[in-house]
């Protein structure tokens, strides 16, 4: 009886049997997925094709997956303009700058919070994780940024987002966790100081959790826009995805604005939309694959406590 | 060169009406300040692609060479967004940033800075000294009234040509599906409407002619064509406004009767609380419902659509009626414009000289010969002359790219809309010439037919309070869903149902909220608080002529 238990969940080298026995529970799983992928996937389809579909077909509403009156007007005006470039240019150095200090503030919090021989680890504890509760709330956050000058500034969409409590959390337990004392206690002995274990000890032997928070950082400030849309005015300094969030909020708002001006408020043409959200979207979409895996090791390094 | 002079000589004209003789005067006997004075003017930023920075543009530098280097002022321009004004604007008063300026469409959003303290009062003769041109123009178009709070002046106010004729808005229909089941006209009493609408039903033509889309709440279901005469001005004061959809109101009542009637027939798509705006806008394209309206332009997109996927259709626009239809209910009663565009406040940081500099902005903006090159741009690049008449290049890409609707954020401070000619010539030039139907004489005549109809005292203005009406604040969002919740429900009800669960939702709207906002409106009217009827004669109307 064991034996065959043990057969069904053998592989046999030739690989013939690798899986056992496909249920109604797989199957069910299986199909489950399928739907949740198709509501992720046939969005993004039908925003391609009406990103290159005649202005009638997509007012006909008659575009759904497959486009119809094929042009690449709305790409080619993209480009011609010039903004949603210089826009996307601009974004990913403020994602850059923005994931490097971000990762310096997260380990210089995160490391020394992991030794226990650290005095008034508790204290700084609570004080660091405090803003992950609490917020003053927008105008205090808006009167501080003036106070520091940093309105209508690059800077601002990077120095007040760079300390996260969250990624500080996961990089303080994969330390406590994944780094042995016996190792830092040996470069001590050594005669290693703090900062020499950190850069040649701890950091080097950290590269996953290092990558994960990295794509954390990055992925967070390329998706935020609410920070652009209160602190920065200059058309310069917008980023790829405010200026998303305005080309599809105006649509959407269009109507309460027609009756408050009492004349037609004209919104950016559908087709174009779609465009636009494809020219900010694609770039990302051919760069993740690559970086799948460390979200998902990601997800599971924040679970582990310690 | 002819043509050129010709052409200037109508533009001038337009404006005479609007101009004394002095303007010209005033400007020159302006001084520069001694100091340097800064102002900061507020922009809707839109958030459209192809649209130059609001902030910092050709024309921004424009205003600067043209006019504040002239008298030593800075004229900076801050980016309000469009879809979150108030919150901007409460993010600049916080940090003391307001600009010099603060202006908005709707009345109540500026009576609330106002209650707020963002605004300053200011003395209408100084502004009359300062801008003559500005301040005539608001007495002769009776405007004064909607500048003041509790006896201060705390507003000036853009002017809204033909703001009473609402001919900018038009509604489309099927004149072929009206010619096949045996009308030559198109139907503007209910009987004639009604039989048409079953007989298209009947001829398989469409299934649901009536179409129809989801009730959004705000200015849905305006009524003003069911309210009795002579209208009770307390009543209007209290139940008139559309911000607020307003069940329980005997004219609502009739008008949601009727689309319940409309829906049991099968008029009406079954499933129109689920279709946008776009939705319907689709359907008529696709030649599924009978009618749509929207505001006419020189480039009406969905007007050309429609003719792309329906070749050898034909529209008509749907006529003026100045019935009194007795057996639908209804009369020539309709809803104008504000009689203001923006409405200009100063802020409460403003010094004298900012003021000053600011009402100097406002009057420079409104001399003609600024506003057209504003309005219109440069000869060649912007626009070009056709007959006389200016007519913008729609596909410029220059180094005069103008911004939104033609810079239209940037000179709304003075007016609110392009002129050029006559009526005539405003009405051609804001409709397409290109699709194989042309509207311009209908809408000509419609724009006639309308004047007789306000001449003779049908015009509603919507009551405007000067008091900040906080139990609107409070309750508004959810009186509009909930709205919206019943109608649906008293739209799809048996009929014989409607008249209970009327009385029953109203009620209930009552008990959510809506008691409190109209007691509030009825105080705020009592004391004088609000604006009030005007002209309302209601003669009776001859078309015919």
């Amino acid at each position: 009886m064991a034996k065959e238990k043990q057969k069904e969940f053998d592989t046999i080298s030739d690989g013939s049997h690798a899986i056992r026995k496909f249920g109604i529970g797989d199957l069910l799983i299986m199909l489950i997925l399928t739907v949740l992928s198709l509501t992720c996937i046939l969005p993004f389809i039908h925003l391609a094709a009406k990103s290159i579909s005649s202005n009638t077909a997509v007012m006909q509403k008659s575009v759904v997956l497959w486009p119809k009156g094929i042009n690449f007007d709305a790409y080619a005006s993209i480009f011609q303009d010039g903004s949603l470039v210089r826009s996307f240019t601009f974004s990913v150095w403020v994602v850059l700058i923005f994931t490097l200090l971000g990762m310096i503030a997260c380990t210089c919090a995160a490391y020394p919070l992991s030794k226990k021989r650290l005095k008034g680890r508790t204290f700084f504890t609570f004080l660091l994780m405090f803003p992950m509760y609490f917020s003053a709330g927008l105008i205090p956050n808006y009167l501080l940024l003036k106070n520091l000058h940093l309105l209508n500034n690059m800077w601002v969409l990077i120095l007040p987002l760079i300390y996260s409590a969250y990624n500080m959390l996961i990089m303080k337990s994969y330390f406590q966790s994944s780094i042995p004392d016996s190792l830092e206690e040996a470069a001590f002995l050594d005669g290693a100081n703090n900062f020499q274990i950190l850069f040649q000890v701890v950091l080097p032997l950290s590269k996953p959790i290092l990558a994960t928070l990295s794509l954390f950082y990055a992925v967070g400030r390329w998706n935020a826009y609410a920070d652009n849309k209160y602190f920065i005015t200059a058309e310069s300094l917008k980023m790829i995805q405010y200026k998303l969030y305005q080309l599809v909020a105006s649509a959407t708002e269009a109507q309460t604005a027609t009756l408050s001006e009492a004349i037609e408020v004209t919104s950016t043409p559908e087709v174009l939309q779609s465009a636009c959200i494809m020219f900010a979207t694609l770039p990302i979409i051919c760069v993740y694959p690559f970086l799948q895996k460390y979200f998902v090791k990601g997800v599971m390094i924040g679970a582990v406590k310690g | 060169m002819t043509r050129k002079i010709l052409a200037l000589v109508l533009a001038s004209l337009m404006l005479l009406a609007l101009i004394p003789a002095a303007s010209a005067e005033t400007t020159a006997q302006w001084e520069p300040f001694a100091e340097n004075v800064s102002i900061t003017i507020p922009v809707y930023d839109r958030g459209q692609a192809g649209v130059p920075n609001v902030e910092s543009n050709t024309w921004t530098q424009w205003i600067q060479e043209n006019f504040g280097n002239k008298y030593n002022i800075t004229v900076n321009y801050v980016a309000i967004p469009r879809t979150d004004v108030m919150t901007k604007y409460s993010l600049l008063a916080a940090g003391e940033q307001l600009p010099t300026v603060l202006m908005e469409y709707d009345y109540p959003k500026v009576t609330q800075w106002a209650a707020d303290g963002y605004l300053t009062t200011f003395n209408m003769d100084d502004f009359a000294a300062v801008a003559p041109t500005y301040y005539k123009r608001m007495v002769d178009n009776n405007q004064l009234t909607y500048t003041q709070i509790n006896g201060e002046t705390y507003f000036a106010a853009a002017y809204r040509p033909y703001y009473d004729t609402t001919y900018t808005f038009q509604n489309f229909v099927r004149m072929d599906w009206l010619k096949q089941v045996g009308y030559d006209h198109v139907p503007t009493l209910r009987s004639e409407y009604l039989d048409a609408m079953r007989k298209i039903k009947e001829a398989g033509i469409a299934e649901h002619p009536c179409g129809g889309v989801m009730v959004t709440g705000v200015g849905s279901d305006q009524n003003y064509q069911y309210r009795e005469w002579p209208l009770n001005e307390e009543e209007w004061a209290k139940y008139g406004d559309y911000n607020i959809p307003s069940l329980g109101w005997t004219p609502n009542y009739n008008l949601l009767k009727y689309e319940n009637m409309k829906y049991n027939e099968g008029l009406t798509n079954p499933e129109y609380y689920l279709l946008s705006g776009e939705d319907d806008k689709s359907a008529f394209i696709n030649g599924e419902t009978y009618q749509y309206g929207g505001y006419i332009s020189a480039a009406m997109d969905w007007l050309t659509a429609f003719y792309e996927a329906n070749p050898g259709a034909e529209l008509a626009i749907v006529p003026v009626s100045g019935a009194i239809d007795a057996e639908a209910g209804t009369n020539p009663g309709y809803r104008t414009d504000n009689p203001f565009g923006m409405m200009v406040g100063f802020s409460k940081d403003a010094t004298p000289d900012q003021l000053k500099a600011a009402w100097m902005y406002m009057e420079w903006l409104t001399q003609p010969e600024n506003l057209f090159t504003f309005q219109w741009g440069f000869e060649g690049d912007n626009f070009n002359y056709v007959d006389g008449l200016p007519v913008s290049v729609s596909d410029y890409k220059g180094e005069h790219t103008m911004g939104f609707n033609n810079n239209k954020d940037y000179w709304c401070i003075t007016i609110e809309a392009r002129q050029a000619g006559t009526i005539e010539d405003v009405i051609s030039n804001n409709l397409p010439h290109d699709l194989p139907q042309d509207f311009t004489q209908d809408v000509i005549g419609w724009y006639y037919d309308k004047c007789k109809i306000r001449d003779a005292g049908w015009a509603i203005a919507n009551a405007l309070y000067s008091v900040s009406m906080e139990s609107e604040a409070e309750y508004q969002t959810t009186l509009v869903n909930l709205y919206k919740e019943y109608r649906d429900k008293l739209t799809m009800c048996p009929a014989d149902q409607f008249d209970a669960l009327y009385k029953e939702y109203a009620q209930a709207y009552l008990d959510a909220g809506y008691q409190e906002v109209i007691d509030e409106r009825a105080a705020a009217y009592a004391a004088g608080n609000s604006t009030h009827l005007l002209n309302q004669t209601a003669e009776e109307v001859d078309l015919s002529k």
